[in-house]
């Protein structure tokens, strides 16, 4: 939320940071505590992705493989998700940031086919492994 | 006195380190034969198979290990545990599966699975100390999979020997898979008849040793 530096009125269009304050001031201040507090929990708000994922359901053709609209309204990813990034619909995606730090690029479509893409750099390594010698070639490049 | 110390933990590193043995990860696309030659080896070293092999692609879904596999060779041994990868692929499509008489329902299980197993395989590339690159001398070795996995075991300095499998088949083709990877040694086998497996063998040790 922004709010005008000089006589604290919080901006109801983004525009006017640009315009600047009716008193005059052009400095703005952002607020991230408001702003967190008033964003929704998810990227892909619950009410836009159903009505997204019943537009495709009209689609007959696509319907044959298409996953089931329970996975398109839910908003999180869950243990069972292999894929850390999901095209809701056309233009809409949920990202899981924290697994794609630990793993490649895993998409799934809204028709139910992965795409993995494997990284290729020098060095590149994924720092949380499991098992007993589960440790990355960066974390064996330190100890060395 | 830290000398001694020293010297005692170096002991202790040296026995874990030999008790422990080499990594050995077999490496390639689905449907190359990799599980066929592990069990090929398993049986040889160990007399017990590693795991089920099928004419569906992403038969493993899961890394498979086994421990302690001693090669004898001339009067040298090493020993090393064998990891089976499931196939690398970049797509992995549940409609593939459908073919070969699969329910929807497990067909979309299995790519689930496959995917993860892709992962998987992609991430042990950090636990393993050489590798077997499988490729499948009937098909073309100039794919997107076989180039970009060989690249990042290379930029591991991992040593890498590439192993043409199906030499059995009549449209095999070993030359292509030596020109499209020059850089590389190959061996070529028949993971399905046991051909020229020894040699296999001996080139491990020799790369290994």
């Amino acid at each position: 939320m922004h709010k005008c530096a000089r006589c604290g009125r919080e901006i109801e269009k983004l525009e006017e940071v640009n315009t600047g304050c009716p008193c005059g001031s052009k400095i703005f201040v952002f607020d991230r505590v408001v702003a967190e507090a008033a964003k929704p929990a998810c990227a892909v708000p619950p009410a836009q992705a159903r009505p997204l994922a019943q537009e495709g359901a009209a689609d007959g053709k696509k319907e044959a493989g298409r996953a089931p609209d329970s996975y398109f309204a839910r908003t999180t990813f869950t243990t069972e998700d292999v894929e850390n990034i999901k095209i809701v619909s056309e233009g809409v995606f949920l990202v899981d940031v924290n697994a794609l730090s630990k793993s490649p690029v895993v998409l799934k479509d809204d028709d139910g086919v992965y795409f993995v893409k494997i990284p290729f750099e020098q060095g590149n390594s994924f720092p949380a492994l499991d098992g007993p010698n589960g440790k990355s070639a960066a974390e064996k490049g330190k100890k060395a | 006195m830290v000398l001694m110390l020293n010297g005692l933990l170096t002991w202790f590193k040296g026995f874990f380190a030999k008790k422990k043995g080499l990594n050995l990860g077999l490496y390639g696309s689905p449907n190359v034969g990799k599980t066929t030659l592990a069990n090929r080896i398993c049986v040889d070293l160990s007399g017990e198979p590693m795991g089920a092999v099928s004419p569906i692609p992403h038969e493993t879904r899961a890394v498979q290990k086994k421990d302690n596999m001693t090669i004898k060779l001339n009067g040298a041994r090493l020993t090393m545990n064998l990891l089976d990868m499931p196939g690398i692929a970049v797509k992995v499509d549940y409609r593939d599966f459908l073919e070969y008489g699969i329910s929807k329902e497990d067909a979309q299980k299995r790519a689930r699975e496959a995917t993860r197993g892709v992962v998987d395989a992609v991430r042990h590339l950090d636990k393993i100390d050489a590798a077997l690159f499988i490729i499948d001398s009937t098909e073309d070795p100039y794919t997107q999979v076989n180039i970009t996995i060989l690249g990042n075991i290379e930029a591991r300095n991992i040593p890498i020997l590439i192993v043409a499998n199906k030499i059995d088949l009549p449209n095999a083709n070993i030359r292509r898979v030596r020109e499209a990877f020059p850089a590389y040694d190959c061996v070529e086998v028949s993971a399905m008849t046991g051909e020229n497996l020894k040699g296999l063998y001996k080139e491990i040790s020799i790369k290994l040793s």
